[in-house]
């Protein structure tokens, strides 16, 4: 087996070879896969923001809802009061 | 010299055939070697169309041969020296093994013991090489002759046995070559004074002579057998014997053997005391031995002359005959040449030996070579493996951390569309909404502030004022429940099926106040509270209040009735009314038919219209649950 030490060397040096080339070529991956994934995490995080606007937007227009049922009401008490002093008007 | 010369040309014609490159240079030196006369001049005139080495190598061979043949030693051996390393370069085996075997022959002429034999090994070690085992059986018993000759003769009979043991093992049988391996031992045996086994192996030859061609050359058996009988003093069968021997050799005119067999008829006689036919052969045997220059055969006579001159009590010539005899016997039998003897055969079974370890040290070599490969060829194949296992492992889990990147950027856009497509919705609401609200609601506003004006003035109203503010007042009534209704629906990102039905309910309600001659009727048989988009919703709103409102304005109808239904996954709102009814065909569909059926094509429904005249009409809407 001493005759085999320089084949064994060899050996153990293409293994660490493949090894490093391997841990090299993951980390690339990795990194190239992590920097995707943080632009499309950014965009999410921007459409969150986004969603939050809305949502913000959509409180307002609830309160713009409200308002205008406020108005619906007035509408509806002052068509009615106009009908009302009309008869009463007209009635007289 | 004749003789030599026959058997060496039968040697080159054999060779000639079987060298036919050197066929055609060969022959001019056979020519050469042959000639009695013009030997020189042929050898001369050969030499000057030499080429190559190989040339050359028989050149020196022939030449080698002739002097040889002659009896010039001296030149012989100095062709010897040249010829030697020549063939040894040229890879010339058998060639080399003639010369060997023929230097063996007059080293042991001349009684120089030691030299022949390492040159009968050497030829032997040739004879190995070229696997000749008719030359190996011969060579062993040249062996044993020559341990004979120096009183080795229990080595003498091991040399000869493993002589006949390897020719008689052998596929081609040569019977001439076991005739010489037993006459081996059987000398030996001989001078080792045990009759009994001479004579067994003596006689075991006559047997194997009856299977050679040529029994003249073998007529040293009988001299043999002769001389085995002369020790024990069986003189009748001696001499029946060498007679036999005597008549062959005096026919094949063989110097060496015609010596042995006077010496041993004048042996017999003088035993016999017969001395004046012992004188007779004794001078006959001494011409012969000097004439086959053999100090052996000198010697031998020698010895037995002097044995014979103490027994006729001549004792001056038996003196003269002893010293000549141990003048020889010293010059061959020296205790040094004794020893050499032995060292040289010590040698040579070690240098034997250490070409045996040799050969074993290289088979082991050899197997631990292939050991070693096939565990080299191992060790790649499981590291290609390993290799190939890493790199396929590597490239396995590189596309599993893909794909599961690619399912979360897949999951992490899919909830990036849908935040987009709710803020769109909800974007699109807002603005709707803002429009409508904004729209609307200053509108709105307007009114309300055009008739608080119209109050502080219709303080005096007259008719028409009364029907404008009627009219206002009804108008603005019903965009108010209108914008109501759309605000429901905005309000809500989903409309239930209970939401949808209170709504109806409300609006059936209230159309059953502005209409008091007109039955409604709302008849729910769903269980089941489904889900609209709010855009389902208010369409499918819209379309009933139309479906109801073209009832109660264009029927003439008494009833009205609203049925819910499910069937076979679908929500049926069938409207019926038993009015006057109208013909499909003949009446264009106004702008109200036409709005429901879009509002229905938009959301993936139907609206189906029958009536007939004089019964009344149904609208059938239909939507997927």
């Amino acid at each position: 087996m001493k005759y085999h030490s320089p084949f064994f060397f060899y050996i153990l040096l293409i293994i660490l070879s493949l090894r490093v080339y391997f841990y090299r070529g993951h980390k690339r991956e990795k990194r190239k896969s992590n920097k995707r994934l943080n632009v499309i995490n950014n965009q999410i995080y921007k459409e969150q923001i986004i969603q939050k606007h809305y949502n913000k937007e959509q409180n307002k227009m609830n309160v713009l809802e409200k308002d205008i049922n406020q108005k619906f009401v007035t509408l509806r008490t002052d068509v009615m009061m106009i009908d009302f002093e009309l008869r009463e008007i007209f009635s007289l | 010299m004749a003789l030599k010369q026959t058997l060496f040309s039968i040697l080159l014609i054999c060779f000639s055939f079987s060298t036919y490159s050197q066929k055609d240079i060969d022959k001019e030196f056979l020519k050469a070697y042959s000639s009695k006369d013009s030997s020189d001049y042929l050898f001369k005139k050969a030499y000057k169309r030499l080429k190559f080495k190989s040339d050359t190598a028989s050149y020196l061979y022939f030449k080698f041969f002739k002097k040889d043949a002659m009896n010039e030693n001296d030149s012989a051996n100095y062709f010897a020296k040249k010829l030697i390393p020549l063939f040894h370069k040229l890879d010339t085996i058998k060639r080399l093994r003639e010369v060997h075997e023929r230097l063996y022959y007059q080293n042991l002429n001349n009684g120089n013991y030691e030299n022949a034999l390492k040159e009968i090994q050497t030829a032997l070690e040739l004879a190995k090489t070229i696997k000749d085992t008719a030359l190996i059986s011969l060579h062993y018993s040249d062996i044993s002759i020559l341990y004979h000759d120096f009183n080795f003769f229990d080595k003498g009979v091991a040399y000869g046995k493993k002589a006949y043991d390897i020719m008689s093992i052998s596929k081609n049988i040569k019977y001439k070559y076991l005739i010489f391996a037993n006459n081996a031992i059987g000398i030996n045996f001989d001078d080792w004074n045990k009759p009994d086994s001479a004579l067994f192996y003596h006689h075991k030859n006559l047997k194997h002579l009856k299977k050679v061609k040529d029994t003249l050359r073998f007529a040293f058996i009988y001299n043999n057998i002769a001389n085995t009988n002369l020790k024990i003093k069986n003189y009748t069968n001696a001499k029946k014997f060498l007679k036999k021997s005597l008549a062959i050799n005096l026919i094949r005119n063989r110097d060496y053997n015609l010596a042995t067999n006077y010496t041993n008829l004048a042996t017999i006689a003088f035993n016999e005391s017969n001395n004046k036919e012992a004188r007779k052969h004794f001078e006959q045997a001494t011409f012969y031995a000097k004439k086959s220059n053999s100090i052996e055969k000198i010697r031998d006579v020698l010895e037995q002359e002097f044995l014979f001159y103490k027994k006729i009590k001549n004792y001056k010539k038996a003196l003269q005959k002893q010293d000549s005899f141990y003048v020889l016997y010293d010059s061959v039998f020296k205790k040094e040449r004794s020893s050499k003897f032995s060292k040289l055969e010590v040698e040579y079974q070690s240098i034997k030996k250490e070409k045996e370890i040799a050969q074993q040290k290289e088979e082991l070599l050899k197997n631990e070579l292939k050991i070693k490969n096939q565990n080299l060829h191992a060790l790649l194949l499981a590291s290609a493996l390993i290799i190939l296992g890493i790199i396929s492992i590597g490239y396995y889990k590189k596309n599993q951390f893909k794909r599961k990147q690619l399912q979360k950027e897949i999951d992490l856009k899919e909830a990036l569309t849908k935040i987009q497509t709710q803020n769109k919705l909800q974007e699109q609401r807002l603005r709707i909404s803002r429009d409508l609200h904004d729209n609307i609601g200053s509108q709105l506003t307007f009114i309300i502030s055009s008739v608080d004006n119209l109050k502080y003035v219709s303080k005096g109203a007259n008719e028409k004022l009364k029907n404008k503010l009627s009219l206002i007042s009804s108008f603005t009534s019903d965009t108010i429940f209108q914008l109501r209704d759309t605000i429901w629906a905005m309000n809500k990102s989903e409309i239930t099926f209970d939401d949808l039905h209170a709504r109806v309910l409300s609006f059936v309600e209230k159309a059953k106040t502005a209409t008091n001659n007109i039955n409604f009727i709302a008849d729910n048989q769903i269980d089941t509270n489904f889900s609209f988009t709010s855009i389902v919703g208010i369409n499918l709103f819209r379309v009933l209040q139309e479906a109801v409102n073209n009832s109660i304005k264009h029927a003439e109808a008494t009833e009205v009735k609203i049925e819910m239904i499910e069937k076979n996954n679908r929500i049926h709102f069938n409207i019926y009314d038993n009015g006057k009814g109208f013909d499909i065909e003949r009446t264009s569909i106004g702008n109200g038919l036409q709005n429901m059926e879009k509002r229905m094509s938009e959301i993936k429904g139907k609206v189906i219209l029958k009536s007939t005249i004089g019964k009344g009409t149904i609208i059938n809407i239909t939507i997927q649950t």
